[in-house]
């Protein structure tokens, strides 16, 4: 299954002025198309395209900030649904995810009964379209899910495999990128059947071991199962950086920033379920010059407190500052599942209920209702409300994807 | 100097002294044994600043006194080598030493450095003394030790705390998660005391402890924030951790509602049969006390497992959550055929103690959320 423009739609879906009209998503200040809706793509704008080249090609296109919080949120409300018709949901990147129906449908009649009733609901609940492909293995369900969008319910049964392989270039297929098909091209070889009949002796001479995959794709064959949906577990690090408005040398400024990076990352960590060992800290300068370094901690840690103590302790290291700096990050990581280790001390013991109860109110009540002082500061500084990008890494498999594939 | 030595005696005093020579250090002169040929006393000493061990036999055979520092390296593997039964250190011009075998037939000569150069062993002032059976304090150095803190950041908790009230020494570690806590009685009067002393001192201490010592002193010098040990033929100090140890006995628990006697060995074999159940060595392992029964289990993502044993208990069952190496910790220190389990709810601290003695002896451990 494959979300249809996903940010775009999503963005559509949470604010109805925009629905039916050209929108992009992309960051802020100078920036490129991170995806767009399918009224930008009919006028020719396409992911990757700067966002002057995009107004050359469609001047009414509406850009949207990306809000990476919301398209994660979206993305599990999916998976939740999905995990309603099989616990095998192998998710593929963030708009992307594979279900086994074998035992809930039985037959591919069947399966083409659930598939649709499985997009009708995404589309009434989330108002999001999305494109199914069904087929007998991976690569071909993800070919099939290509073959109609947005809106697309395509079958690949047993028997047509073969005429659907003989008329696909070998480039339609997921894995077979630029280099690969031009030197395929190269060997006389232009479509999937064309693939699966090369002696796959030539095929490894050509590129190694994955020749045999190669030759196995070629014939629509994927022996990898779908994996079982695994919660949080896949999470590698957390991390926020955060570009000052403008460059700064003052270090309660970018103490502040720090802080509240840090204060974030540790609300994020105490959602997953959490604990880490490790924590980076990278500064970014005025010239795009930056240094970073890392520490590896005694003990697991969660709160933003004991986040910000360590990546302080390495940006004094950077200090005084070489230069103006434009952007201060920091990333916890080495994490593992928090099993709720108690402490004796009321120190350590405070502060973990003092974030918990920090993490309730502002659950109820917005973002950093509650917070430290020193955001005080950031506001001052950005003159205004604080607003920071979530980066997660490895969330689940494949959420490190700056962008959608399409 | 002109000094001859049992090869044998003049080894195992280099080997009590070597714990002390820091392997990077800054100061070159800091790899060095400093030796001291004194009227009838030849003692070695080395120091990191940190600690400092000074280690010292009785020799009629010092032809020349004298004093000269030598590279520890180099002593140690040339007195390895030197099979005779004696060897002889002679420093035969500035910055020279000769060392030899009792024939005369091997012959060493190695670089050596002015005593001057390396610092002094800090006066040792007995302004608060007691001694303490060194069996009592190697127990306490076991039993202490595993729940020493290893987080730097905390530095209080990165030391075995010792108190003395006069009566009695109490030894103490915490890792913020468990605690550890140890009585040994003190011999004659003494002086009251608090102190932190760093890891780092206590392994040596417990390495150099050798079962012939029979007391230890210890003494306090507060105005320089220094501890030393003295025993036998050797002296270690070390600095103290300067700060306020936590207030841990607000942390044992001293009145539990659900107390458990069980056999030391059973529960531990139980506790480690559990976590080979999974690679994951945090996963809690969890403990069901019912009606003479306790149901030792574990639940990971890549393995469970569950064993029955039988203990002594009457009262509501109640289940609770630790980290098994905690336990697995407290029961291998223990030294007791049955130890006393003492709980309250799953959230509060359990306590171990050995059944006969529950002073002597008290494991804390903080629970696992349920």
């Amino acid at each position: 299954m494959d979300m249809n423009a996903f940010f775009a739609s999503v963005e559509q879906q949470a604010n109805p002025a925009l629905r039916g009209k050209p929108v992009a998503i992309c960051g802020r200040g100078r920036t490129v198309v991170a995806t767009c809706s399918y009224e930008a793509r009919k006028q020719g704008v396409r992911t990757g395209m700067s966002l002057y080249e995009a107004r050359r090609h469609c001047p009414q296109i509406i850009p949207v900030r990306g809000n990476h919080i919301k398209y994660v949120d979206t993305a599990r409300k999916i998976q939740s649904i999905c995990l309603e018709y099989t616990p095998l949901v192998e998710v593929f990147s963030i708009d992307e995810v594979f279900l086994d129906i074998t035992a809930p449908a039985g037959t591919p009649k069947d399966g083409l009964r659930l598939a649709g009733e499985l997009q009708l609901r995404i589309k009434k609940e989330l108002g999001l379209p999305c494109s199914i492909g069904i087929a007998p293995s991976k690569i071909l369900a993800k070919l099939a899910s290509d073959r109609e969008k947005p809106d697309g319910l395509v079958l690949f049964a047993e028997e047509d495999i073969e005429s659907v392989l003989e008329c696909t270039p070998v480039e339609d297929m997921c894995g077979i990128g630029e280099n690969t098909k031009n030197c395929l091209n190269a060997l006389g070889i232009r479509t999937l059947a064309q693939l699966g009949r090369t002696d796959v002796s030539l095929l490894v001479r050509h590129f190694g071991f994955l020749g045999n995959i190669l030759k196995k794709t070629g014939r629509g064959m994927d022996m990898n199962p779908v994996s079982a949906y695994s919660d949080a577990g896949e999470i590698k690090s957390v991390g926020h950086s955060n570009t000052f408005p403008r460059d700064t040398r003052a270090a309660d400024v970018v103490r502040a920033f720090l802080l509240m990076l840090c204060e974030r990352v540790g609300v994020r960590l105490r959602k997953y379920g959490m604990i880490g060992r490790t924590v980076s800290f990278y500064i970014r300068y005025c010239d795009f010059s930056g240094e970073s370094r890392q520490k590896s901690l005694p003990e697991y840690i969660k709160t933003g407190p004991d986040i910000y103590a360590a990546a302080a302790r390495i940006m004094d290291s950077f200090m005084p500052f070489k230069k103006a700096v434009r952007l201060v990050g920091v990333t916890v990581s080495g994490l593992e599942k928090d099993k709720g280790q108690l402490h004796l001390f009321g120190d350590r013991a405070r502060k973990e209920r003092f974030a918990e109860a920090m993490d309730r109110i502002n659950s109820r009540h917005g973002e950093f209702m509650i917070r430290p002082l020193a955001f005080e500061v950031v506001e001052k500084f950005t003159g205004g409300a604080i607003d920071v990008p979530a980066r997660v890494h490895g969330f689940p498999a494949g959420f490190n994807a700056s962008a959608p594939r399409y | 100097m002109k000094i001859k030595l049992n090869t044998n005696d003049f080894s195992n005093l280099l080997t009590t002294v070597l714990p002390a020579i820091s392997t990077r250090s800054t100061l070159p002169s800091l790899s060095h044994f400093l030796i001291d040929a004194d009227k009838d006393k030849i003692k070695v000493y080395a120091t990191d600043l940190e600690i400092g061990i000074e280690s010292s036999i009785s020799s009629k055979e010092i032809e020349k006194e004298g004093a000269l520092t030598i590279p520890a390296r180099n002593l140690t593997d040339i007195i390895r080598v030197i099979d005779s039964d004696s060897v002889t250190l002679n420093k035969v011009k500035e910055g020279k030493v000769e060392i030899s075998s009792d024939d005369s037939n091997t012959k060493f000569n190695i670089v050596c450095g002015e005593s001057e150069d390396y610092p002094g062993f800090p006066e040792m002032k007995e302004d608060r003394l007691i001694s303490i059976d060194a069996k009592s304090l190697k127990e306490g150095i076991e039993k202490t030790l595993p729940s020493v803190s290893k987080d730097e950041s905390r530095y209080i908790l990165c030391g075995i705390y010792f108190e003395n009230d006069g009566k009695e020494l109490k030894m103490v570690s915490t890792d913020g998660r468990r605690l550890s806590y140890y009585k040994g009685k003190v011999k004659g009067n003494s002086s009251k005391f608090k102190a932190i002393i760093p890891t780092k001192a206590i392994n040596v201490l417990e390495k150099t402890l050798t079962d012939e010592d029979e007391s230890v002193k210890i003494s306090i010098n507060s105005s320089e924030n220094q501890i030393y040990f003295s025993f036998g033929n050797t002296i270690i100090y070390s600095r103290l951790i300067e700060g306020d140890y936590p207030n841990y006995g607000q942390v044992i628990p001293e009145n539990t509602t659900k107390n458990i006697i069980v056999g030391t060995e059973e529960v531990l074999n139980a506790t480690k049969k559990m976590i080979a159940a999974t690679v994951e060595r945090t996963t809690p392992v969890k403990f069901l006390f019912r009606s003479n029964k306790a149901v030792i289990s574990l639940q990971a993502a890549d393995g469970s497992g569950t064993s029955t044993i039988p203990v002594q208990y009457k009262g509501d069952e109640i289940e609770i959550a630790f980290n098994p190496e905690f336990i697995i910790n407290a029961l291998r220190v223990v030294r007791s055929d049955k130890v006393k389990i003492g709980l309250t709810t799953p959230i509060n601290p359990g306590k171990i103690a050995p059944e006969s003695d529950t002073e002597l002896y008290i494991g804390v451990i903080m629970p696992m959320r349920p």
